[in-house]
């Protein structure tokens, strides 16, 4: 008896093997009202909401493990769609979009890195910072070129990014990279110099500087990678999935990002999981309010409970399955050559 | 004993030249992008500022914008008091619009229906900020992700309110309207400016006292220098946590129901709520421009409500939409967030 019970705990350590319980116990549940067709087409689905989660949490998990707390990422994912969906329009391509959007994560990210090194600024407020000035940026230029307050779609198909067909549904190549980043960032922090340099600024600061390393410009680099990773998220937003721009669009995706990365303890491939899990109920939720058995709920507004559930999965993970806390305490302080 | 006394009069006015740079900052960067899209810099200067700060009736509305700002700060300042990053201010203001909305349905007199409104508001924000707080402490669920979740299912939940439950038959596309017995009263004809401003003021004042004069404020203040000393002496620092995350949410319940009950010509909430989207995270501007200090609040509140009136001003006298208040709003936290560039120019005018 004590070693099944041990066992079982054994089951909810490892957090890996919970994630894809998870995963599968929401199928289940699905399978009552679906039939596997739809499980399936709503699996590929998921992949689709995924991406953008899980690119903000495999660039996040980059940053944290060179110590710095990006929690402008929501921000920077907001400005990046912006900007390669105007960028794709202008230049009639998307590859230029796609481009456009990583550099502008990159760049965002560049000043949030340099202020919260050399600067040695409060990161999270820094982070919060970045969030509202992306708000106003966003809503101020989508008046100023499109002259539209709410959302702007975009003008051709043709500048979408381009996607496999699948026989249920499209996927986006971008599924194939994010998938192929969570394995590249695990190698790149586990089995090279640079990522081994990454963990050492992050883990303790202080011994890194002694043995030589530039603190500072790990971490801004890891920092400027983590945004290249979340502007990447954002283009796929605007380019990729929804085809359109709009001053709500990331609706706090860069957020359950965060979450994603709490609870995965600083593992991408955890976090890529966790970011599928997520993405699924994203997908649920929009799903849910054009299926025709749940039409009677969606009558007087109900399908604005319908868009509350990824959230609500969010919080109810995060309570049921508590963060790890064995990260470093050095994540999120500011370093100060002494 | 002429170099203490300046030394202090330096030391007191430290806050205003690091808030004062900042917005300087702020407004410079809100002009740059505005010069950069082909507008005139100049006209936040010339119709904004002017116009909301030095005219009758400008004035009196940005009056009317500061009333919400000065809770959703406190929800803030108060949050920094104790160490915590309390940025669901977005959502309790929609918790509180809803709950004021709902407290309409009651048939009382003026006054006492007045204090059923603004308790249903306060109630339904805390009700938003008891899982945060629940959060935090035992499950060490990081407050900026909570609030952020809180914040959308909030959103969502005041949609489904607007056009489920409290929809208004006359006129679908809104809620019901407030019924005059719970009205806040317009103070000077012909604005919007009304008597939830004094409430608002009432409010933060009370908050400053509680932090400042009372045993328990200074437990909150004390558990926010530090966690370890504070538990030592004796402080119960989560019950201060979740105080401090009641009050914020009271606060920002608080500013729903005035911007519902206090806000008129239209009394109610629109399908698309933008009456009340943005004052939540504008607030942690405000509160950053005050120095998280309540009284400080109500000035920043001031200049901040001046920043969304010249809004709507640039966009009567040049026609250019300027969402500028919110990139205004972003600078200045980031300005404010660098301990380093404050300590340039502290060292600059110690050496003066």
């Amino acid at each position: 008896m004590e070693i099944r019970i041990s066992r079982f705990f054994g089951v909810i350590r490892n957090k890996r093997l919970l994630m894809i319980l998870c995963i599968i116990l929401v199928f289940i549940v699905l399978s009552f009202k679906i039939n596997p067709r739809g499980l399936a087409y709503l699996a590929l689905l998921g992949l689709q909401g995924m991406v953008p989660i899980a690119l903000a949490a495999i660039g996040e998990v980059f940053n944290e493990r060179g110590g710095l707390c990006n929690i402008g990422i929501e921000g920077t994912m907001l400005l990046s769609s912006f900007v390669s969906i105007y960028l794709a329009e202008v230049s009639k391509s998307w590859l230029m979009g796609v481009l456009g959007g990583i550099g502008t994560g990159m760049l965002i990210s560049g000043i949030f890195g340099i202020t919260a090194t050399y600067g040695k600024g409060d990161q999270l407020i820094a982070g919060i910072g970045v969030n509202i000035l992306a708000l106003g940026f966003v809503a101020y230029y989508l008046m100023e070129i499109w002259h539209t307050p709410g959302y702007h779609l975009l003008t051709s198909s043709n500048l979408k990014i381009p996607a496999i067909l699948t026989p249920l549904t499209s996927l986006s190549w971008v599924v194939f990279v994010t998938i192929g980043a969570s394995f590249a960032v695990n190698f790149v922090l586990n089995d090279t110099q640079f990522g081994m340099r990454v963990k050492a600024t992050g883990y303790n600061p202080f011994v890194a500087d002694v043995s030589g390393i530039n603190v500072y410009k790990i971490r801004t680099i890891a920092c400027i990678i983590g945004g290249a990773l979340a502007g990447l998220g954002g283009a796929y937003m605007s380019l990729g999935w929804l085809g359109l721009s709009a001053k709500d669009l990331i609706k706090g995706r860069g957020f359950i990002a965060l979450a994603c990365v709490v609870f995965s303890g600083l593992d991408p491939i955890l976090a890529l999981e966790a970011a599928y899990l997520f993405g699924l109920f994203d997908v649920i939720s929009l799903w849910l309010q054009s299926a025709p058995w749940a039409e009677v709920l969606m009558v007087r507004g109900g399908r604005f409970l319908c868009l509350v559930l990824p959230y609500v999965a969010v919080l109810i993970t995060l309570t049921v399955l508590r963060g790890e806390k064995r990260f470093s305490k050095m994540i999120g302080e500011p370093y100060e050559r002494g | 004993m002429i170099k203490t006394n300046t030394a202090r009069s330096l030391k007191i006015l430290r806050p205003f030249y690091e808030s004062g740079f900042a917005i300087l900052i702020g407004l410079t960067g809100a002009m740059l992008i505005l010069w950069i899209s082909g507008h005139d810099p100049l006209s936040i200067l010339r119709y904004g500022l002017y116009f909301s700060l030095f005219t009758k009736s400008g004035f009196l509305r940005t009056l009317s914008y500061a009333t919400p700002l000065i809770l959703t700060a406190t929800t803030w300042a108060i949050g920094m008091k104790v160490g915590l990053f309390n940025i669901g201010a977005e959502g309790g203001v929609m918790m509180g619009a809803g709950a004021t909305i709902a407290a309409s349905i009651f048939a009382l007199p003026p006054g006492l229906h007045h204090l059923v409104a603004i308790i249903f508001a306060m109630g339904a924000g805390i009700l938003l900020a008891l899982p945060v707080a629940f959060l935090k402490i035992k499950r060490n669920v990081h407050e900026v992700v909570s609030t952020i979740m809180l914040n959308w299912i909030a959103i969502f939940f005041l949609r489904f309110l607007v056009i489920g439950p409290l929809r208004d038959p006359i006129s679908p596309r809104r809620a019901i309207r407030i019924p005059p017995s719970s009205r806040f009263p317009i103070l000077v004809e012909g604005s919007t400016l009304t008597a939830a401003i004094i409430v608002a003021i009432a409010f933060s004042i009370i908050v400053y006292v509680f932090l400042w004069y009372t045993k328990t404020g200074q437990h909150i203040k004390a558990a926010g220098f530090n966690q370890n000393v504070a538990r030592n002496a004796g402080i119960n620092v989560p019950w201060m946590i979740t105080l401090a995350f009641i009050i914020g949410g009271a606060a920002a319940g608080l500013a729903g129901c005035a911007l519902t009950a206090g806000l008129p010509p239209l009394w109610s909430v629109s399908e698309k709520i933008d009456t009340l989207t943005g004052y939540g995270f504008e607030g942690i501007g405000v509160a950053m421009i005050g120095r998280n200090h309540p009284i400080g609040c109500i000035f920043a509140a001031v200049f901040f409500g001046a920043l969304l009136t010249s809004q709507s001003y640039i966009q009567i006298f040049t026609g250019v939409q300027a969402e500028t208040a919110k990139i205004i709003t972003g600078i200045i936290i980031m300005v404010l967030a660098l301990p380093e560039i404050l300590r340039i120019i502290r060292r600059k005018r110690g050496r003066e």
